[in-house]
């Protein structure tokens, strides 16, 4: 169905390809997941697709890609609507209409398809997609599940063959990325399409692929079924590395697989004691805090302590008031009632990192951040290099992947020296190794006395690094103890290892490590 | 007539509010023009489109309060005039650079009364023009535009959605500069349009990206030039039959000759425009028996005020104390009959699942 032959391009900007000498095939029907560490170029795999790349982006090409039959080298974007369905990064940044059902419209109109027939389409898409009840909604108002699928379902009105889906769960919590997989994976069974995802977060879309891709940072690419590429890859899901770990041969993908090879391992582990959190003294509390917009309530009625010396995870669906509990913490947001009394200095990194940015060099950032706090100049540099060694002083702050901008970003505001530090969704965009070096930064900021909060979707980044969990809904604070307790207590946030090892309460693959020692 | 269950066509209604706008602008009679005013806003009231209500009195508030400064500038800055003297305001001296514009001073009745016309017949036209968009979603009019003028249609419809977002984005912002607290004065400036600009290029390019993997803007035919030529000069001829009929000076028979013309020319050089293009429309409104009614009776109305300025100047222009003229307010009452016949809208589908079937 796909074809890449000898396939390497090479943008402008860079010395060295991008992606180089391509050689793999897309079988028809199949689910295909592309994966590799940030940067590494899965989304310009995804765009050679269409002919995004090179016909949009620019870049020298050499080799080709196929697809139906038909030369991506002599066709552009828009005359390949009809062929590949295309959903980028941020679906919402790519609507086009007010409301839902015209949204899906709006290819077939740029089809030229008569109106019976597409009436008929929107239709039938509302309900293979599972969105009826959202047809009269404004684009606007769509939570981020709901809109990742009203982006699916706008592509699939044309009848393409083939689906492009760049990291479409990066941005939704558990149970939200959980329905737009479903949704994804009833196409592929029921209609036969051929999908291509490309996603970061492995455990949540291996069990579903036939076919796995890998790439490499150097361009070089892997292509296979899933359980021969997992057993060279560098990335891999927590269930994956938990087979390594322990020598299980066949690897396990799922969850399901590695549980009956679990009953022999767990024999003779006990269940280790669940310690309790062991941190200083409260630095900062908030006391019955409740923050409205108009006549929604954001936080209602929240009462919590942080404690130097620990490490919270704040979770919950999109719009369950944690990023209003943090912009109130830190102080410019005044609570409509209650009070955050704290008794030391606080820095945050907002959920969009860049709206902190806005000089012309990483250097400049950092003299700025260093002038502003009264520091002397390299403080912030030099906290730089801790977080994340080796940035080019020089390099504009916008060339920077997710992980280096989020560096940037913490340096700064760990440059007034804060006493707590608050993270909102750190972790998007991020690959393993780049979520294991903040897991280690963020341990040593705990180990400095500070009090660090953050929230995210991540379950398995949230066993790694913290020690406490918050768990908030409509709101309102609706569980809060270690994480131990919290992460194994709901199936939906349970991280992969803890589902293999239940009832033992092991959340990572070191404690598993650390249980058979 | 029965009632069916659609919508009216968008520019049905804007031809009606338009043509009332055009009526309302021929006379100073206020009386006749508070006439129009009730007739605009009982269509509202029985038409409007859902959220109607609160973009038309945001316009009427516009109007009123430009019907203020209307009165107040009179007050202020006119002055000279005869009559009885109605006001004694203390007059300011001006420098001799400045004869002729007389500050404070002696107001006359008549100087009030003036302001009063002209700023009504100014909120008049607001207020329809409001009207057009209480009835009708300016949006749903773009999505029904020629096909050849798709492509402007959709940048206005973008524009349109891309505004809030903007917004929003720069909320974001704004509060997240409070992070960073800048000292240096001449940074704090750059400090807030910076991240903003960056975040309105990205979402720009990401929406281009998504548009052309959509289809938008698929490799067209050759446009030839007469079409072009034909399309823009009939534009142009419009524009100016518009200008000729609302001055009324020249007479209306150059106005509509031109406004005609320029019609036929732009509809057929539209039409052979959009030949090229194969984009078609979604749920496209329809044009019916109902849309011909309301465009006629808008029509009607504007012929008939028209007609009567003509024979009768002083009609619509009183001096004195103002009485409505009979005729006239006969036709602008006319104005209302689509309260009786034009179809009031599709129940929303969540009233119709609501339904017992």
């Amino acid at each position: 169905m796909i074809r890449f032959t000898d396939y390497s391009i090479t943008y402008s900007t860079a010395d060295i390809p991008t992606l180089s000498h391509v050689d793999m095939g897309i079988e028809e029907g199949h689910l295909c997941l592309v994966t590799g560490p940030t940067g590494s170029g899965k989304s310009t795999l995804l765009g050679a697709i269409n002919g995004l790349v090179p016909h949009f982006t620019g870049g020298r090409v050499s080799g080709s890609v196929v697809v139906a039959g038909r030369d991506i080298r002599d066709t552009v974007p828009g005359a390949m609507a009809d062929l590949v369905g295309y959903v980028g990064q941020d679906p919402q940044r790519g609507f086009v209409a007010e409301t839902v059902e015209y949204e899906l419209a709006y290819g077939m109109e740029q089809a030229g398809l008569d109106p019976a027939t597409m009436r008929a389409r929107v239709e039938e898409t509302l309900d293979i997609i599972g969105i009826a009840h959202l047809r009269d909604k404004h684009l606007m108002d769509l939570s981020g599940g709901e809109q990742q699928r009203v982006a699916i379902g706008s592509v699939l009105t044309v009848h393409p063959r083939i689906l492009v889906l760049d990291e479409p769960t990066s941005a939704l919590d558990p149970a939200a990325a959980e329905d737009v997989l479903a949704a994804v994976t009833r196409l592929v069974h029921d209609m036969g399409l051929t999908v291509v995802i490309a996603e970061h977060r492995l455990e949540r879309v291996i069990q579903h692929a036939d076919q796995v891709v890998l790439i490499e940072r150097s361009g070089a690419v892997m292509s296979g079924d899933p359980r021969s590429v997992m057993e060279s890859s560098s990335v891999v899901p927590p269930v994956v590395e938990l087979g390594r770990a322990v020598g299980w041969d066949p690897l396990p993908l799922t969850v399901r697989d590695a549980r009956v090879r679990a009953r022999e391992l767990q024999e003779g582990l006990e269940a280790p004691p669940v310690e309790p959190i062991v941190a200083g003294p409260v630095v900062a509390s908030a006391e019955r805090v409740s923050v409205t917009y108009g006549r929604v309530v954001a936080v209602r009625d929240v009462t919590l302590d942080l404690r130097r010396g620990e490490v919270t995870v704040v979770m919950g669906r999109n719009g369950s008031g944690k990023s209003s509990l943090f912009w109130a913490l830190q102080g410019s947001l005044r609570p409509d009632s209650g009070a955050v009394a704290a008794s030391g200095t606080v820095g945050l990194v907002p959920q969009t990192p860049a709206d902190l940015l806005f000089l012309g060099s990483v250097e400049a950032e950092c003299d700025q951040a260093d002038t502003d706090a009264g520091q002397d100049s390299g403080t912030c540099r030099e906290l730089l290099d801790e977080i994340a060694p080796g940035i080019p002083r020089d390099s504009h702050p916008r060339d920077l992947s997710e992980g280096q901008r989020l560096a940037l970003v913490l340096a700064t505001q760990l440059v007034a020296r804060p006493d707590i530090v608050l993270l909102d969704e750190p972790t998007r965009g991020l690959d393993y190794a780049a979520k294991e070096s903040l897991t280690d930064v963020l341990h040593r900021l705990a180990a400095d006395g500070k009090a660090v909060v953050l929230s995210t979707h991540d379950v398995e980044f949230a066993a790694l690094v913290a020690d406490r969990a918050v768990v908030m809904a409509e709101g309102e604070v609706v569980a809060d103890g270690p994480v131990s307790g919290i992460l194994t207590g709901t199936p939906l946030f349970a991280p992969q290892v803890a589902r293999v090892m239940a009832p033992l309460p092991l959340l990572t693959v070191r404690q598993v490590e650390e249980a058979i020692a | 007539m029965n009632r069916p269950l659609r919508r009216l066509h968008p520019a049905a209604w804007w031809i009606w509010a338009l043509f009332l706008a055009a009526a309302a602008s021929r006379t100073t009679d206020v009386l006749l023009l508070l006439i129009i005013i009730a007739v605009a806003g009982l269509m509202v009231y029985t038409h409007g489109a859902p959220g109607g209500g609160r973009v038309f009195r945001i316009y009427v508030l516009v109007a009123l309060f430009v019907l203020t400064v209307r009165v107040v500038f009179r007050i202020v800055i006119g002055g000279g005039g005869v009559g009885e003297v109605a006001l004694n305001l203390p007059e300011l001296s001006v420098p001799d650079w400045a004869t002729g514009i007389r500050i404070g001073g002696a107001v006359t009745w008549n100087e009030i009364v003036m302001g009063l016309t002209d700023g009504m017949r100014l909120g008049t036209l607001i207020i329809c023009v409001g009207a057009a968009n209480a009835l009708a979603d300016p949006r749903r009019m773009l999505r029904s535009l020629p096909r050849a003028l798709h492509s402007i249609g959709t940048a206005v419809v973008v524009a349109i959605g891309l505004a809030p977002q903007l917004v929003a984005s720069t909320l974001r912002i704004r509060r997240a500069s409070a992070l960073r607290s800048v000292k240096s004065r001449r940074l704090r400036l750059r400090r807030l349009l910076a991240p903003v600009i960056d975040d309105a290029m990205d979402r720009t390019l990401a929406l281009a990206l998504a548009m052309e993997t959509r289809g938008f803007g698929r490799p067209l035919g050759q446009r030839s030039g007469w079409v072009f030529a034909l399309s823009a000069g009939g534009m142009l001829l419009v524009a100016l039959g518009v200008f000729l009929l609302l001055d009324g000076s020249a007479g209306s028979r150059p106005g509509v000759l031109m406004l005609a013309g320029g019609l036929v020319a732009a509809a057929i050089g539209l039409r052979a425009a959009g030949r090229h293009r194969s984009v078609t429309t979604y749920r496209p409104e329809q044009w019916r028996a109902h849309e011909w009614g309301v465009a006629l009776v808008g029509f009607g109305v504007f012929a008939a005020i028209t007609l009567i300025g003509g024979l009768d100047p002083g009609s619509l222009h009183p001096s004195g104390v103002p009485q409505p003229p009979l005729l006239a307010t006969l036709a602008v009452l006319i104005a209302a009959s689509p309260v009786l016949f034009a179809p009031t809208g599709a129940p929303s589908s969540r009233a119709a699942r609501l339904r017992p079937s």
